[in-house]
């Protein structure tokens, strides 16, 4: 029984050869998969690295932007002034300020009653702080920035403005950990985009440098597949075939190290972040980046294949109307 | 089968081919001959689609081949059986995946691909060989699988280029007899030859070519 051949037959036919092409190309790529196992674990080896830097990175830096969303991110500016200087014409100043949404005021009785009420009314310590013959602490304006000006620089210097001012004895930037962390963020999720694109860019390379090797080592065998009918889709699916099992494997070994290196970094960071009392809670499961894991991998090795292969097939195209 | 108006093909400043005017009926057998570079491996990349020609129209089997798009060319040349001076084999396969190649690429189930393809390794006096590598097959061997290959999927159009080349005289006479033997079954068969000697042995069309021009053409059966 004749199957389809081309422009014969219905699609059920032509999915039968589909399949059966898959098949001989399946077949192609394992015959030279497991001729060379050592090469190809070692391209699988550094297609891992090149996957899993990047994301162990971006997996920590994930981590921390997602946490410092729910942590108190809205710096406050603790301006100080001596109790004897009254509190109205600076507010009245303050407020026409851009960068000021909202001033609140704090006597120093105020903050020497809210202190007396952290010590303990009642015990020996809060009597004798109570009994002291003036404010011991300073009065305060607590000071928060419109939320454009939030950023670490724009802060600083409204601080710096303010500190400025006659009467004032000291400022203080609450929170200007969180603003510094956030500014080291950006920075490193800068660099973290950076490096994933370069190392994208490398796995590409790598698999597409494979593919073309591979390709012009079966030049010759291609030449004669071409001349007997071959399309470019027969041609290049074996070596498609072998660059997704690199990406596979690539994939799959860069999962299992991100898995272990979460294992092995969380109680670091779980310490880290208990310094600061402060929750840290995973910002995606494991499974979720393993598999995206994978799919880089597949999708990585599958691009890289492609182009080169297609690069190469069309050079060859124009050599075989040449040489045939 | 073939019809050739007014075909010229042009490599830079040099006329490969000047208005060849050329009709083969269905199941003829044509040798195409004339000293080097006259022109007759661009007549016959020009059949086999390879190539367009510059000037002219060329139609094989009512398919206008200078309007054929890229994409399409494959599916024509599952359609012809090529065979060229250097039978170009896969040497990592067996001689048996050498010659199912054809009907692998026409979509043939592997079921249906063995008899045919001993059948085909018969035809050329190789029966038995399907698991031998071409690497231990002498060169009239590897030749015949070349031609086995070539008409494995029971082509209309058989195009060879010089396939005897290789071959001391004993053996291309007895290639030769293969192809008049196709051409009886009705296959239309095109010989790109030198050897004028070999081909007035055999009763068919003969075509000589000179200068990238179609100088003379005799009857079948004329000889040369």
């Amino acid at each position: 029984m004749r199957r389809a051949t081309p422009g014969e037959g219905g699609s059920l036919r032509g999915l039968a050869r589909w399949r059966a092409d898959q098949r001989y190309a399946l077949g192609e790529a394992k015959q030279t998969l497991g001729k060379q196992p050592l090469a190809t674990g070692l391209i699988m080896i550094t297609l891992a690295l090149a996957l899993l830097l990047p994301a162990a990175l971006g997996r920590v830096l994930g981590l921390l932007e997602a946490n410092i969303g729910t942590w108190p991110t809205t710096p406050k500016i603790n301006v100080f002034f001596a109790a004897e200087v009254p509190p109205g014409p600076l507010l009245q100043r303050w407020r026409a300020h851009p960068d000021i949404a909202d001033l609140r005021v704090q006597t120093a009785q105020a903050s020497a009653e809210e202190f007396q009420a952290a010590l303990g009314v009642g015990s020996a310590l809060g009597k004798r702080f109570g009994a002291a013959p003036f404010p011991p602490l300073p009065s305060v304006v607590v000071v928060t920035p419109r939320e454009d000006a939030q950023a670490p620089a724009r802060v600083k210097a409204l601080a710096e403005a303010l500190e400025q001012e006659a009467g004032t004895l000291g400022v203080q930037v609450d929170l200007a950990w969180v603003l510094r962390l956030r500014g080291a963020l950006e920075v490193f999720s800068m660099l973290l985009y950076t490096f994933q694109g370069l190392l994208a860019t490398a796995a590409l390379l790598l698999v597409g440098t494979v593919t073309r090797m591979a390709l012009l080592e079966r030049l010759p065998a291609l030449r004669t597949l071409q001349l007997l009918g071959a399309t470019n889709g027969f041609l290049l699916a074996p070596f498609i075939y072998q660059a997704l099992a690199y990406g596979l494997g690539g994939g799959f070994m860069a999962g299992l190290g991100l898995l272990v290196l979460e294992g092995a970094l969380s109680p670091a960071l779980t310490a880290l972040a208990s310094a600061y009392a402060l929750p840290l809670t995973p910002n995606a499961s494991a499974a979720s980046s393993f598999l995206f894991l994978l799919a880089s991998g597949l999708a990585l090795a599958f691009l890289g294949a492609l182009l080169a292969g297609l690069w190469v097939l069309r050079r060859f195209e124009s050599g075989l109307e040449q040489t045939s | 089968m073939i019809h050739l108006s007014q075909v010229g093909k042009r490599y830079g400043d040099r006329d490969a081919l000047r208005g060849v005017d050329l009709t083969l009926p269905k199941g003829s057998l044509s040798f195409l001959m004339g000293p080097s570079g006259a022109g007759k491996s661009t007549l016959l990349r020009l059949l086999l689609a390879l190539e367009r020609p510059d000037a002219g129209r060329i139609e094989v089997a009512g398919l206008d081949l200078g309007r054929l798009p890229r994409r399409q060319r494959p599916a024509y040349l599952r359609r012809v059986g090529a065979v060229f001076q250097d039978p170009q084999l896969l040497m990592d396969r067996s001689v048996f995946h050498n010659v199912a190649l054809p009907l692998q690429l026409a979509g043939y189930a592997a079921a249906e691909q063995g008899p045919r393809v001993r059948a085909a390794l018969t035809q050329v006096g190789l029966a038995g060989a399907e698991g031998r590598s071409p690497r231990t097959l002498s060169t009239g061997e590897r030749q015949r699988v070349g031609i086995a290959r070539a008409l494995v999927h029971r082509p209309a159009l058989v195009l060879a280029d010089e396939p005897t080349g290789n071959l001391d005289p004993t053996l291309s006479a007895e290639i030769m007899g293969l192809f008049q033997r196709f051409q009886k079954v009705g296959v239309t068969v095109v010989i790109a030859t030198h050897d004028v000697d070999l081909a007035g042995r055999f009763p068919a069309q003969a075509l000589y070519l000179e200068g990238g021009r179609l100088t003379a053409g005799a009857a079948p059966g004329a000889g040369v």
